[in-house]
């Protein structure tokens, strides 16, 4: 709204978004003895999510969450949830990233598709086995596609306090030799992928459309420091948000848990109809995560539907728990 | 008997859910709203968001203090920038207004949809929330030439239907302000059986007689506006003016005041992080020995005492102090001469003390509470001592009334020291000594300051722009208005502001850009630039230094 209305905006029903997907629900149960049972149920979904329409003269749409120079957008066309930033790398038409001539990435200026929210696959396993009053359960959950910015990562590598970033500090990590103005030689240079802007000239050679590993083949430029290398990619100043864009997917063994239901023999003496006793441990671990650095896929920023933004959130919490059921 | 007992249970159930339905509309309210207050209440929030923190930061302490050369800049991002360091001047000052135009414009609509039988008893409300109102578009258009008046806030009055206002012209505003002042003077001075405004207005605690004269006063400064476009109109109102209820003391100053907790948050004390004593102004004070001196700046650390410690600390005889500095000195406010300038240098002796040789403002008049102060808040929209040098130029220029041109002048010199006397006290400015008679009239009674009928316009200019210390907005109207002071005008002399070798000119408005795709309102914000950029002398859009309507060349 035009804020000489006196309002600054409005809540309005709008918009047309068309889900498609298919939801699987596997139930099985493979063992059924007389003592032995087990169940096992498997759910599958996949959903593509297109936004048909916003509202009239809307086609796009900021959406809550995000940060960092990114933000998730609602455009018409697109799904709900592709994140967007004008500091993604600039790329030329070949797909190659653009390099200014001190080696550091070129942002891409404009707003550019750098991901998305939206998982490509979601699933979950249950599986129950019994043994005449015990029973052995568990929960898997899984995620396989969709993105998440992880402020950690990002600034973990502008910092170097990040594993990953030990690559090129030294020769033993694959540092390049680097040679200093006083003639003094570092195994820290690392080479940037990507090709130099037209019209790039260093010490008059005319680097246009070469890659920075070329022109260090030539002996045209030297290696950058793995200090600087790291710091044009995720410094808050010159760095590439794209960079800290991550694929998110993980298999996460949600539940463990064990339960024993008395005899009902015992029961019945002390007036009870059941009794049972279990131990249960949640968010027992990732058996599978594709983020860097065991970062927590699921620490969102906030609790927002559009949330895709890692940033030191909580920490993953297992829980222990004991209980006891009793009916009368 | 079961089927009994079912119905007695189900009976209050259902009676409970058809009652619900009836007025579904007042029970599904968000319970952390407030939807029934007083209506009193709205003039206060007109009042809060007269003059915040953010325009305060922006456009006075980084900007019209040293545009209208107060003072010298000793930090802030206008460092190497004078004219347009941020796109945010003016941009707090815009949303000030619309805030104050949101509450002004929703109590008649309020009342009329919660208590239409009270409407009549609210009209003294109605009214002095408009002059609130136009008091802040004055400023507001200042800056910002046409705005959306009268198609404004729309969704505040419950007109839907103005979801896309146009925008008045500048000339259009005044015209409409001044026969809305004229109205609303009409009914203050009429209304009987009215709901008291004393517990929530904070310029006049209720007083009605004031705000009538305060709506006077402003039609005269619109008057003042309008007289390079239309003198006659202008005369015409200002005599008009001049006949009728009008502010005779400094008790009828148009100044809302607030208790010290008003400026608790926010960068309020951050003038003397930014700003000193200029040469220009301190020159002026010193020349003229204007009792405000003491008022506006803090008396600096460069006792002799102080200056013979300091000389001995230093090897580097560059860092020395000269034997001809005081304890009142204005610095550069040319950042080329900042590095030559000793008045300018950073010093401080080794236990602390700041031995800078330009004043501090006192900060306590932006900030009653700075450092554990007990001093209260203010902020001066129309001063009296301001509506007696308006009233006499128009004296000046013929405009007759019952006193004469030098009666004003010497009038407005005279409230205007006590006045900030008078403040200072309030504040709890540090090393406060009131400003007395006798020193009145001696600074009255010395040429330059004694009325002088062949340099009267200039006199009464620089006397204006000593009294707007604080009402930066208004010092820099007139800077526009009449070109004073400036580098050649004798009381008050402006110094050449140079950036590595250029000269710097102040800045008459905003910069204008064109909307972008997809902004609301779109077409009339093109219009809205359009008309204005008709005007020759409006210059090209993002020229900050283009002029408005009333700004004629």
């Amino acid at each position: 709204m035009a804020s000489e209305t006196g309002v600054r905006s409005r809540w309005i029903n709008a918009g047309n978004i068309q889900n498609s997907g298919v939801e699987m629900l596997i139930t099985a149960v493979p063992v059924e003895t007389k003592n032995w049972n087990w169940t096992l149920m498997l759910n599958l979904t996949r959903n593509r999510n297109k936004i048909i329409s916003l509202a009239p003269d809307v086609e796009r749409y900021r959406l809550g969450g995000g940060g960092a120079d990114t933000d998730a957008w609602a455009t018409v066309g697109g799904a709900y949830g592709d994140i967007y930033s004008s500091y993604a790398f600039a790329r030329n038409e070949q797909g190659q990233k653009i390099l200014n001539s001190d080696g550091s990435w070129r942002r891409s200026g404009t707003s550019e598709k750098i991901g998305s929210l939206q998982p490509d696959l979601l699933g979950g396993i249950v599986s129950t086995l019994s043994y005449k009053g015990i029973s052995f359960n568990m929960v898997i959950d899984a995620r396989f596609g969709g993105d998440i910015y992880s402020n950690s990562y990002n600034y973990g590598t502008s910092s170097g306090t990040l594993k990953h970033t030990l690559y090129g500090r030294d020769a033993e990590n694959g540092g390049l030799p680097r040679k200093l103005e006083d003639g003094r030689v570092l195994n820290d240079g690392m080479i940037p992928e990507g090709v130099f802007a037209s019209g790039t000239v260093v010490n008059s050679v005319d680097l246009s459309g070469m890659t920075y590993q070329e022109a260090y083949d030539k002996g045209y430029v030297e290696p950058l420091s793995a200090y600087k290398y790291y710091a044009n990619l995720a410094d808050w100043g010159t760095g590439i948000r794209e960079q800290a864009i991550k694929k998110c997917s993980w298999i996460a063994l949600r539940e463990l848990s064990l339960r024993w239901s008395l005899p009902k023999d015992w029961t019945s003496q002390i007036y009870m109809q059941n009794v049972s006793v279990g131990f249960v441990v949640r968010n027992v671990g990732y058996l599978y995560n594709s983020l860097p650095n065991n970062i927590h896929p699921e620490g969102l920023a906030t609790n927002q539907s559009s949330e895709y933004l890692e940033s030191g959130g909580a920490a993953y919490t297992r829980n222990y728990g004991f209980n006891i059921n009793v009916s009368f | 008997m079961k089927t009994i007992k079912k119905i007695l249970c189900l009976l209050p159930l259902s009676m409970t859910l058809l009652t619900g339905c009836e007025s579904f509309t007042d029970i599904n309210n968000s319970v952390s709203t407030v939807y029934e207050v007083d209506p009193l209440t709205f003039l206060y929030k007109v009042q809060e968001r007269n003059q915040g923190a953010g325009s305060t930061w922006t456009d006075s302490y980084a900007c019209k203090l040293r545009w209208l050369q107060y003072c010298s800049n000793i930090w802030g991002y206008s460092t190497t920038n004078f004219t347009y360091f941020t796109s945010s001047i003016g941009a707090d000052l815009y949303s000030e207004w619309l805030d104050v135009g949101g509450y002004a414009t929703h109590i008649e609509y309020y009342i009329s949809k919660n208590m239409p039988d009270d409407l009549p008893r609210y009209s003294d409300l109605i009214e002095v929330s408009r002059i609130m109102l136009i008091n802040k578009g004055i400023a507001t258009t200042d800056m910002h030439g046409s705005l959306a008046y009268t198609e404004g806030w729309g969704l505040r009055r419950g007109r839907p239907d103005l979801e896309n206002p146009k925008f008045d012209t500048q000339e259009e505003l005044f015209a409409i302000w001044d026969q809305e002042l004229k109205t609303a003077i009409e009914k203050l001075s009429v209304s009987t059986d009215q709901v008291s405004l004393a517990g929530y207005d904070m310029a006049f605690k209720g007083d009605i007689s004031k705000w009538v004269k305060t709506a006077n006063a402003l039609r005269l400064r619109i008057a003042l506006r309008m007289l390079k476009r239309n003198e006659t109109k202008a005369k015409e109102i200002a005599a008009e003016v001049l006949k009728s209820s009008i502010p005779t003391s400094n008790e009828d100053g148009f100044i809302i005041k607030f208790d010290k907790l008003y400026t608790n948050n926010g960068d309020w004390h951050s003038v003397i992080d930014m700003d000193r004593a200029s040469a220009p102004f301190m020159r002026y004070l010193k020349t003229y020995n204007d009792p405000r001196k003491r008022i506006y700046f803090r008396i600096n650390n460069l006792t002799s005492e102080n200056v013979t410690q300091y000389n001995s600390e230093q090897t580097d005889p560059e860092k020395l102090i000269p034997s001809d500095f005081t304890q009142w000195e204005g610095g550069t406010v040319s950042y080329d001469e900042r590095k030559t300038d000793k008045r300018y240098f950073s010093r401080t002796l080794k236990d602390g003390t700041d031995m800078r040789a330009m004043n501090q403002p006192q900060v306590r008049l932006w900030k009653g509470m700075y450092d554990n102060g007990s001093g209260g808040s203010w902020f001066p929209n129309l001063t009296y001592a301001d509506f007696c040098f308006m009233a006499s130029e128009f004296s000046l220029l013929g405009v007759g009334n019952a006193k004469s041109a030098q009666q004003w002048y010497e009038e407005g010199i005279t409230a205007s020291l006590k006045h900030w006397s008078a403040m200072g006290e309030y504040c709890k400015i540090y090393e406060y000594e009131p400003i007395t008679d006798a020193e009145i009239n001696e600074f009255l009674s010395q040429p330059g300051i004694a009325w002088n009928a062949a340099n009267a316009l200039e006199q009464i200019y620089c006397q204006s722009w000593v009294e707007h210390y604080k009402n930066t907005n208004e010092a820099w109207a007139l800077w526009r208005r009449t070109g004073y002071p400036n580098q050649t005008s004798s009381i008050v002399t402006f110094d050449k502001v140079m950036i590595n070798g250029e000269e710097q000119t102040v800045p008459r408005r905003t910069r204008f850009a064109y909307p972008a795709e997809g902004t609301p309102n779109k077409a009339n914000m093109i219009d809205r630039i359009e008309k204005m950029a008709a005007d020759a002398e409006f210059g090209e859009i993002q020229n900050e230094f283009g002029r408005l309507w009333w700004d004629k060349k």
